[in-house]
């Protein structure tokens, strides 16, 4: 209490800190209200370099332009589909595996546990990967952005060591039942962790929605392609947005609000989204922390 | 302790024998437990270990359409034709470099963001720093690069804007080598940092108020406290989160690095992982690629290692 | 060179329009069945259905729509349809050797140079063309009829990797531009060598402060164009070395005297701001954004860019004026050359790993008769152009074509390119002004 005391001096350094605290803030955000910005001004107001917080002209016409775009939209439609399918299928597997790691009375389960932390550190690398991704014919389908990747093994283990601590009484109840073990996992453990399902779950869903290097590796196909390298084809390909993206004239909508608005469409869904998840990230950042 | 029970009864022929009856009673018992592992085991099969046997290419002249077996061995020859080819220094200079540059800026910068918002007494500003600093940890590497190079651009961009008000002359960051390290570092900060601190903000409020109290009645000043109470108490994360960003020096992200650099800047972005990429898939030389993933695989575990080791012997902490 | 030659550039043209416009999104018809590719009655019966994967590439400038009608009327006479996968155009070398690399490739693959179609070529993943060369007789013929062509499409093994064709690079023809209008009001005229450049771009940018006054895309790329003035050479990139016609030998550009003399130039210019600081990565967008936006007032590019910008660009600003700039030679009464860069080695390459090859020969065959041509070409009869007199003429929003009425009579070839092959591309992606572009 003599702490509290103490602090309510508004001090020099503790001025300092809140400078410094706002200046981090500041440089996360502008860059954020910049884009939305440009995407938002008029030509002559971009061409002059005069946009440096607010829009000026604000228009949507960059927004109209990308919005047209056919790979905008089926590109999002198969990231959604990635991390809808994706998502719930690591998450059951990896709770299946963390949930049998969990239990020491497994047959196998240090040399498993060894086995699956032992790839932390070491693995095989870009290119046998490639090779067995291939061999399984994965290459250039649906599956190649969810199969190769499906497991984390970081998440693996934040799972094993929240089931660890989960208490024993519980499951006995259930073996009184006569629920074999596969039952006790779907019947009591399940709902129980239904917070750190949601975290992991929650994960994975941003990882897939992230990944670019699956389908840099494995993906050809222009109609499989997430939203993550349509993304990387516009902003740094330069590869033009369809339907007056490639205009002069009155149709002209400029490069960088183009790019911008393609940046910030494919953004805001997770940003918008966060604000509400952000209890469940910072949960899993912690379970993490814990040494298991 | 289990594992040397093990072995010494299983160099006694009788109890051999029953060892291997309860093993099976024990494999029978947890065969539920088995059966939800499955899936677990057959991806870490497949996509771990089966890699680790394809990395015997590197050691033959892989060809796509004859496969692994019937492709001739060739013993050291990409290995030799790595280390003595003039890309090995300036690759392995690259990654060395970016991954230290990454952690020595880096890794304070959680730290620091933590030991501030642990200072800050208004929640509803600690919130809103938080939360608003988590937010880049969760935006791709695709958008964060695509980002940079809007933002940085010598005509266009807001940073050139800026440089012109100043009356500087606009930089083409992104095409001068002596710039990707950098930009590189600085991108990652910005991504990472606020994300990091959650960490050390958990570690903080962990530490006992009471050894705070205890140093105040002994009149330490808040810098001493500082030093005395809240560094120790969070240098057991500080030391883990240590170790495992030396750990990735070596196996840095290939996809920043892919995203970011160009032919111009090659010199120093070019590292390892990028290599393999262009000189395994996109030209399809598998055997040579195969050989520097191995290397670099080998590096990366030696490293770790050493940080573990050096670590248990000063501090006491260690991952394993 | 002229009339009777139509049939035959057209069947040049054909594959030129396959690689060249339908590349963009792809393209292209076939025939498909047994041989009824050539004549124009073929169409009888229904064709069979076929699926050819194909791996091209999408240009920033008319980037791939599979809406494109060119791609129902192939299906109409051919019964192909065409399964692209379409990088974007900076990608193409590199998706092909992904491809190729992974052995698993896709039916057809497009590629911008022919030394890439031989390197796949030798790998064995590429069939060797004249193996089926009895299966296509309209190649069968188009070959006899234009032997230096088929020549250029072999390998050094005598094998061909790559479907030839004559006459794709017409539309490549670049020049100097500049922005008339904006010169006269600055009371400027275009320079006649680099040291006037110079003065003028340095006026210009006293005048417009926030201006590039000179600019181009794609990097180092252009140095091929500048080089001729400085009589010496440069190629795109892939190789510096040039054929020098005075002293009948091959010359290393980068190596001589005159190129350091453009060098020098350009780092004053980069030095001044006369060029965009940024001019190493400007791609197409940014180089558009810049000459339609009074941020650049010289360039070098495609004939075609004239119209390109002037007609879009006169309705919001009747003044708006790009007209061609006779080439400023390196110093004063040097040569005023312009590169020669209507050759393109653009052109379609069918894998061996294919299950349907000769089903693709005879689709590629159809390219090489007159109806397969006047489809690429032309279009649709009645739906895309009419036809009186025996003349075509283009339709509704097909007719837009730029009249080629303001280039010097030296450019007659582009006129017959004008007339027929850039139309095609504008009937091929509607939204599109210009010419093939490489890269």
């Amino acid at each position: 209490m003599v702490r509290t005391r103490l602090r309510r001096k508004w001090t020099l350094p503790r001025l300092l800190i809140a400078l410094f605290l706002l200046a981090v803030t500041a440089a996360t955000v502008y860059p954020f209200l910049y884009m939305i910005s440009v995407s938002l001004s008029g030509d002559v107001y971009v061409i002059k370099n005069e946009i440096s917080l607010l829009p000026k002209g604000v228009n949507f016409r960059a927004y109209e332009v990308v919005l047209q775009d056919a790979r905008i939209w089926t590109s999002y439609r198969n990231t959604i589909l990635y991390v809808g399918i994706g998502a719930p299928l690591s998450l059951l597997v990896t709770a299946a595996g963390a949930y049998s790691l969990s239990k020491k009375e497994m047959a196998f389960n240090k040399t498993f546990t060894l086995m699956i932390v032992f790839t932390m550190f070491f693995n095989g690398g870009m290119i046998p990967t490639f090779l067995v991704v291939k061999s399984l014919g994965l290459v250039d389908s649906f599956w190649s952005m969810i199969v190769p990747s499906a497991i984390s093994t970081w998440n693996l283990i934040i799972m094993r060591t929240f089931f660890l601590g989960l208490p024993k009484e519980l499951e006995e109840s259930g073996k009184l039942d006569g629920l074999t073990e596969i039952g006790i996992f779907a019947r009591i453990v399940l709902p129980l962790s239904t917070a750190s399902l949601a975290t992991i779950g929650l994960f994975y869903a941003v990882g897939i929605w992230n990944n670019f290097y699956s389908a840099l590796l494995y993906l050809r196909n222009d109609q499989l392609y997430p939203l993550q390298v349509v993304l990387r084809n516009i902003v740094m390909a330069s590869q033009m947005v369809l339907n007056g993206g490639s205009n002069v004239g009155d149709n002209q909508v400029l490069d960088e609000p183009l790019k911008y608005a393609t940046i910030i469409v494919s953004t805001v869904p997770m940003l918008l989204v966060y604000p509400f998840l952000q209890k469940y990230f910072v949960k899993g950042a912690l379970i993490g922390s814990v040494k298991g | 302790m289990e594992s040397a029970r093990a072995s010494t009864e299983r160099t006694v022929p009788l109890t051999a024998a029953r060892s291997r009856a309860t093993f099976l009673k024990r494999l029978g018992r947890s065969k539920y437990l088995l059966i939800l592992f499955l899936p677990c085991l057959v991806y870490y099969v497949l996509f771990k270990y089966l890699p680790m046997f394809g990395l015997v290419i590197s050691f033959k002249d892989y060809n796509l359409f004859r496969g692994v077996w019937a492709s001739n061995w060739v013993g050291l020859k990409y290995y030799r034709m790595f280390f003595e080819s003039p890309d090995f220094l300036k690759l392995f200079r690259n990654t060395f470099l970016l991954g230290v540059y990454n952690v020595v800026f880096g890794f304070p910068m959680p730290v620091v963001l933590a030991l501030c918002l642990n200072e800050v007494r208004q929640a509803l500003f600690k919130r809103f720093v938080q939360t608003v600093s988590y937010v880049p940890h969760f935006i791709s590497n695709v958008v964060v690069v695509g980002m940079v190079v809007m933002l940085l651009s010598p005509t266009t961009g807001v940073v050139a804007h800026f440089f012109k008000l100043l009356g500087w002359q606009p930089v083409n960051f992104l095409v001068q080598p002596e710039w990707f390290r950098p930009i590189y570092v600085i991108a990652d900060i910005w991504q990472h940092a606020g994300w990091g601190s959650i960490i050390y903000l958990a570690a903080l409020t962990a530490i006992d108020p009471q050894l705070y109290e205890a140093a105040e009645i002994d009149g330490a000043s808040r810098w001493k406290q500082l030093w005395n109470v809240t560094i120790p108490g969070i240098m057991p994360a500080m030391v883990i989160m240590l170790l495992l960003n030396i750990g990735h020096i070596i196996d840095i992200g290939f996809e920043k690095v892919f995203l970011l650099m160009n032919p111009a800047t090659y010199e120093t972005a070019d590292i390892f992982s990028t290599f393999v990429y262009r000189m395994g898939l996109t030209l399809g030389n598998y055997s040579y690629g195969t050989a520097v993933d191995l290397f670099t695989g080998v590096v990366s575990l030696i490293f770790i290692c050493t940080a573990n080791y050096v670590s248990r012997k000063v501090s006491d902490t260690s991952l394993w | 060179m002229r009339k009777s030659f139509t049939w035959a550039l057209t069947a040049a043209l054909t594959a030129a329009v396959v690689t060249g416009c339908s590349s963009k999104g792809g393209s292209t018809a076939a025939p498909s069945g047994p041989a009824p590719a050539p004549a124009d009655k073929a169409a009888a019966s229904p064709p069979k259905e076929h699926t050819f994967t194909f791996l091209t590439y999408s240009n920033a400038s008319w980037p791939y729509n599979k809406d494109w009608p060119v791609w129902k009327y192939i299906k109409e006479k051919t019964g192909v349809t065409l399964n692209m996968q379409v990088p974007p155009d900076a990608q193409l070398d590199n998706a092909l050797n992904l491809t190729v690399a992974s052995g698993n490739m896709p039916d057809m693959l497009y590629t911008q140079s022919k030394k890439t179609a031989d390197k796949f070529g030798q790998q064995g993943a590429l069939v060797n063309i004249l193996d089926y060369v009895n299966e296509m007789p309209n190649l069968k013929s188009w070959m006899t009829q234009f032997p230096t062509d088929t020549q250029n499409a072999m390998s050094a093994d005598g094998k061909m990797y790559v479907f030839p064709n004559h006459g794709i690079g017409e539309t490549n023809r670049m020049n100097w531009m500049y922005r008339e209008d904006v010169f006269k009001k600055n009371g400027l005229k275009p320079p006649a060598n680099w040291d006037e450049l110079y003065t003028v771009l340095k006026q210009l940018k006293q005048a417009y402060p926030n201006s590039y006054p000179m600019a181009w895309r794609q990097g180092l790329q252009y140095l091929r164009n500048f080089s001729p003035a400085f009589a010496t050479g440069s190629d795109d990139g892939s190789s510096d070395v040039y054929f020098d016609f005075d002293k009948k030998e091959w010359r290393y550009g980068p190596i001589e005297d005159n190129f350091k003399k453009l060098i020098t130039y350009l780092n004053k210019f980069y030095k001044e701001g006369l060029i965009p600081p940024d001019f190493l990565t400007i791609d197409t967008k940014q180089w558009q954004d810049l000459m339609s936006t009074d941020r650049a007032f010289v360039t070098v590019d495609y004939i075609s860019r004239v119209d390109f910008y002037n007609l879009p660009m006169r309705k919001q600003n009747p003044q708006y004026n790009l007209l061609f700039m006779p080439t400023p030679a390196g110093w004063p009464g040097g040569p005023q050359k312009n590169a020669y860069t209507q050759f393109l080695e653009n052109g379609i390459m069918v894998t061996s790993t294919s299950k349907q090859i000769k089903d693709i020969m005879h689709f590629m065959d159809f390219y090489y008769s007159k109806d397969g041509l006047n489809l690429v070409s032309w279009g649709k009869q009645g739906e895309t152009y009419s036809e009186e007199n025996g003349k075509k003429k283009f339709i509704g929003g097909y007719a837009t074509y730029p009249t080629c009425a303001k280039r010097p009579a030296s450019r007659r070839t582009a006129r017959i390119r004008g007339s027929t092959t850039i139309p095609t591309c504008r009937y091929l992606r509607p939204s599109c002004r210009t010419p093939t572009s490489k890269r």
